[in-house]
C-alpha cells in the first residue's frame, strides 16, 4: 500500500549531503518528537495518574492544559519555520480527523461481545470518570466524564500513529496499534487497573480484537478520506459522511442507553440482594467484664460479614457499611445489668483500592469487620452470674454505587463472661 | 503585570492575590486547599487564563491601539471581574473597596502592557544592540517569574506559618457545652437519657481576612450522669464529621450556613437503671468528647471535658437554648 500523496503549500529544500545521526535526530526531535509527546499527553496524563498511579489522575490531566496551551505555539512556530512538506505540523488537521474513526472502531467492534460474552466496553470508562471528577463510580455523571477521557485519550493514540510514522503503511499501523498498543494494554490495565476484575482469556482476545480492528481503521483513514471520498458524488459523498457520524455517535449512544436502560437498573438490583446478605453477628467467645470502683465494664464485638458481590461491570466489590450504632443491654437473671455502645464510621472497605493486589488485600482482609461494643453497669449487679443474655440492636446504613439504605439488625445470645481484675 | 503590580497589595492592604489560584487548584485537582499542592496546579491554571486573556486583546481587534485596550481591560474584564468574582467566587470573603481598586488598577496595568507590547517587539526590540537585548530578556524573565517567585515565597515565609497559627488560635476556642437539661423517659425498670452538647465556636478568618470553619471528624462524647456520688447512667454519642461549609461553593448562601455550623449541637443518648428516677430532679452531666479538629494547613486531636448540674426534664429530648452566632466574640 503506497501512503497518500498529500497537498502541501511549501517545497522541500536541497540537501547537499545526507545529515549526520546527531542532525537527524534533532530534525526528527523538532519535527515529529515535541508534536508527538505535546499531542500525547493525555495518553500520559492516562499512564501517570491513572495506571501507575504517580499522581493523581486530576493533577495529571494538568499536563494536558498544558499541551492545550504549548501546541498551537509549536505547531504554528514549526509552520513558520519548516521549509519540509512531509514535517506533519503541516498535515496536523488531516491527522486529527484520520484519528477519529479509529478510536470509534476500538469501541463498536466491542458492542457484539458485550452480547456474546457479558464484557462491557464502558465499565472503565466510570473508572476514567470518577477518578478524574469524583463522582460515584457507576453514575451517569462519571460515564459521562470517562466518556470524554476516552475520547481524547483515542485522537490522541491515533493522531501519535500519524504523527510518528512518515509512512501510514498497513504494517506500521498493525505494529504500533495492533501489537505494541494492545500489547501494552493488555499487560499494564490487568497489573495496575481493573481491580476487582477477574480477567479471562476472553478479556484479553476481545482486546486484542478491537485494537487490530483499530489498527485497521487508522491505516484507511487516508485512503478513505483524501483517496475515495473526495471521487464519490454528492448523495454516496453525504452517504458515507452519514455513515461515519453514524458510527462516531454507535458507542457513546449504545454505552449511554445500555448504562440506563439495563446497567443502573441491574446494579440497583445486585446491591439490593447483597445488602441482603450482610450479616451483623456477635463475635464468637465470652464477654470479658473489668470491675473498676462501683461500675463493671463489659466488652465484646459484633462482627459483619458477607459484604462481598460482583458488579455489573464485573468487578468485585464490597457492601460499603457505615456508620453502624450499636445499642444493647447485658441481661443477667432476666433484668438488665449493663446498657451497651458501640459505634463504627465507615468500615474499611477494598472499594476505593485502584491496585488490584492491594485490592485483593483488603479484600482479604475485610471479609470480617468488628464493631467493638462497650457496655456499663454497676459493678455488684452480675456478681455471681458465669452466664449473660447479650441482647444488641444495630442500625447501619449500607451503600453501593447507586442504593443506600439503613438496615437493622438484631441479635440476642447466652454468652459466658471472662472476669478479669481491674488491673487486667 | 497583573500579578506583579499586585505584590506591593499585600503588605500595603493586605490584599493576598493569590488566594483564588488555591480554589483554581483545589477545583482541578481535588488537592487541599491552603496548600503547595493546590497552588501549585493553581499558579498554572492562572498563567494559562493569563495568557488566554492576553491573547484575547490580539485576535479581537486588528487595531491594537491603547483606547482598544484600556477599553478591554480597564472597561470590560476589571468591570466583569468586579461582579463575578464577589458574587460567585469569593466565599467568605467579602469583596472591600481594596479588592475593587485592586483589581482595576491591576487589569489596567494588564491592558497597558498588552498594548506595549507589539510596539515593543517590532519597533524597539529590532533596534537594540545584542548586549542590550540580552539584558532585556533577562529582564522580561525576571518580570515573567516575579510573581510566582513571591507567591511561593511568600506562601513558605509568611502564609502557611500564619496560618497555622490562626488555626492553632481556632482550635482553642472550641469547647463542648451542655445545652438545656437531659430528658428523662422511664420504661421498664430502665431509664433513657438524651441531651446535646454544644461545639463551638467554629468560625474565624483565615490569612486574607476569609471566614471559614474549624471542621471536625471522629467526634466521640462519652460521659456519665450521675445524683451525688452515684452514677445512673452511662452517655455516648458519636458523628463521623461536624457539618461543614468546606464545599459550599455559593457566597450567597455561605454565611448562614457559616453561622448555622458555627456552633454544632451533638446528640448524646444516656441509659442506666430507672431506680427513683424522675423529671426535675438535679443531677450532674459530666462528659469527655474526643474529636480531630482540622483546618486548612493543621490538625489537632483534642479531647474537651466537662461537668455541670442540670435539672431533668420529662420524656422529650433536652429544650435547646439559643446559641450565639457571633464567631469574633
Amino acid at each position: 500500500m503506497s501512503t497518500i500523496a498529500l497537498p502541501t503549500t511549501t517545497s522541500a529544500a536541497p540537501s547537499p549531503a545526507p545529515p549526520g545521526r546527531l542532525a537527524a535526530l534533532r530534525t526528527w526531535v523538532l519535527q515529529r518528537g515535541v508534536l508527538f509527546v505535546l499531542l500525547t499527553t493525555p495518553m500520559l496524563a492516562l499512564f501517570g495518574g491513572f495506571l501507575l498511579r504517580y499522581t493523581t489522575l486530576p493533577v495529571s490531566t494538568l499536563l494536558v492544559f498544558g499541551s492545550f496551551a504549548l501546541l498551537p505555539l509549536w505547531i504554528s512556530y514549526r509552520r513558520s519555520v519548516s521549509h519540509d512538506p512531509d514535517e506533519p505540523v503541516h498535515h496536523i488537521h488531516l491527522y486529527l480527523k484520520w484519528a477519529v474513526l479509529p478510536y470509534v472502531t476500538f469501541s463498536v467492534v466491542r458492542i457484539l461481545p458485550f452480547y456474546l460474552f457479558g464484557i462491557n466496553y464502558w465499565g472503565v470508562w466510570y473508572n476514567f470518570g470518577a477518578q478524574l471528577t469524583g463522582e460515584r463510580p457507576g453514575t451517569l455523571p462519571a460515564l459521562l466524564a470517562g466518556m470524554a477521557m476516552y475520547t481524547i485519550q483515542g485522537i490522541a493514540l491515533n493522531t501519535s500513529f500519524f504523527v510518528l510514522f512518515r509512512r501510514h503503511s498497513l504494517l506500521n499501523a498493525l505494529l504500533y496499534i495492533g501489537v505494541w498498543f494492545s500489547s501494552l494494554f493488555n499487560f499494564v490495565f490487568p497489573v495496575y487497573s481493573l481491580a476487582g476484575d477477574k480477567l479471562t482469556p476472553t478479556w484479553y482476545a476481545i482486546d486484542i480484537v478491537a485494537h487490530f480492528a483499530m489498527a485497521l481503521t487508522a491505516w484507511s483513514m487516508p485512503g478513505l478520506w483524501e483517496g475515495i471520498l473526495p471521487r464519490l458524488r454528492f448523495p454516496a459523498q453525504a452517504g458515507v459522511l452519514a455513515g461515519a457520524a453514524v458510527l462516531v455517535i454507535l458507542p457513546y449512544g449504545f454505552g449511554i442507553d445500555r448504562a440506563v436502560q439495563w446497567q443502573f437498573a441491574a446494579q440497583a438490583a445486585v446491591e439490593r440482594a447483597a445488602m441482603a446478605q450482610v450479616t451483623i453477628g456477635t463475635e464468637a467467645g465470652p464477654v470479658r467484664v473489668t470491675v473498676g470502683g462501683n461500675q463493671a465494664r463489659y466488652e465484646f464485638g459484633l462482627q459483619v460479614a458477607h459484604r462481598t458481590y460482583l458488579n455489573t461491570n464485573g468487578l468485585e466489590r464490597d457492601v460499603g457499611v457505615g456508620p453502624v450504632q450499636v445499642t444493647g443491654q447485658i441481661i443477667s437473671s432476666g433484668r438488665p445489668v449493663a446498657w451497651c455502645y458501640g459505634y463504627a464510621g465507615p468500615l474499611p472497605s477494598p472499594n476505593k483500592v485502584a491496585d488490584p493486589r492491594s485490592f485483593a488485600t483488603a479484600l482479604a482482609e475485610d471479609v470480617r469487620v468488628t464493631v467493638p461494643v462497650v457496655c456499663y453497669g454497676l459493678a455488684n449487679s452480675s456478681q455471681s452470674a458465669q452466664q449473660v443474655v447479650v441482647e444488641w440492636t444495630a442500625q447501619a446504613a449500607l451503600a453501593g454505587d447507586r442504593t443506600q439504605q439503613v438496615r437493622d439488625f438484631r441479635g440476642q445470645e447466652l454468652v459466658a463472661l471472662d472476669r478479669a481484675g481491674p488491673g487486667r | 503585570m497583573f500579578s506583579l503590580v499586585r505584590i506591593p497589595a499585600l503588605s500595603l492592604t493586605r490584599f493576598v492575590f493569590w488566594m483564588p489560584w488555591y480554589g483554581f487548584g483545589v477545583g482541578a485537582t481535588g488537592q487541599p486547599p491552603g496548600t503547595i499542592g493546590s497552588l501549585l496546579p493553581g499558579a498554572m491554571l492562572y498563567l494559562l487564563q493569563g495568557w488566554s486573556l492576553g491573547m484575547v486583546y490580539y485576535v479581537l481587534f486588528k487595531r491594537h491601539t491603547l483606547l482598544n485596550a484600556m477599553l478591554l481591560y480597564t472597561g470590560f474584564i476589571s468591570s466583569l471581574y468586579s461582579f463575578i468574582f464577589p458574587v460567585f467566587i469569593m466565599v467568605g470573603l467579602p469583596a472591600t473597596p481594596v479588592f475593587h481598586l485592586t483589581n482595576y488598577w491591576a487589569h489596567t496595568a494588564m491592558g497597558l502592557t498588552a498594548w506595549f507590547m507589539p510596539r515593543f517587539w517590532q519597533r524597539t526590540w529590532p533596534r537594540l544592540a545584542r548586549t542590550v537585548r540580552a539584558g532585556v530578556i533577562a529582564g522580561l524573565a525576571l518580570v515573567f517569574a516575579a510573581p510566582f517567585t513571591y507567591v511561593l515565597a511568600t506562601a513558605n515565609l509568611w502564609q502557611f506559618g500564619a496560618q497555622a497559627h490562626i488555626e492553632a488560635t481556632a482550635f482553642d476556642r472550641v469547647q463542648a457545652s451542655l445545652s438545656g437539661g437531659p430528658a428523662v423517659s422511664v420504661e421498664r425498670g430502665q431509664a433513657e437519657y438524651a441531651y446535646v452538647l454544644v461545639l463551638g465556636p467554629r468560625a474565624y478568618r483565615n490569612y486574607g481576612g476569609a471566614y471559614r470553619a474549624i471542621d471536625a471528624t471522629g467526634v466521640q462524647v462519652r460521659g456519665q450522669l450521675s445524683r451525688g456520688q452515684q452514677v445512673i447512667a452511662w452517655c455516648a454519642g458519636d458523628l463521623d464529621a461536624l457539618p461543614s461549609v468546606r464545599t459550599i461553593r455559593d457566597p450567597e448562601r455561605f454565611f448562614a450556613a457559616l453561622w448555622s455550623v458555627n456552633y454544632t449541637r451533638v446528640s448524646v443518648r444516656c441509659a442506666g437503671p430507672a431506680a427513683g428516677i424522675g423529671p426535675g430532679q438535679v443531677i450532674n452531666v459530666s462528659w469527655t468528647a474526643q474529636l480531630l479538629l482540622q483546618g486548612e494547613r493543621s490538625t489537632d486531636q483534642r479531647t474537651l471535658t466537662g461537668e455541670q448540674p442540670a435539672r431533668l426534664t420529662a420524656g422529650t429530648p433536652a429544650s435547646m437554648a439559643p446559641v450565639p452566632v457571633n464567631p469574633d466574640q
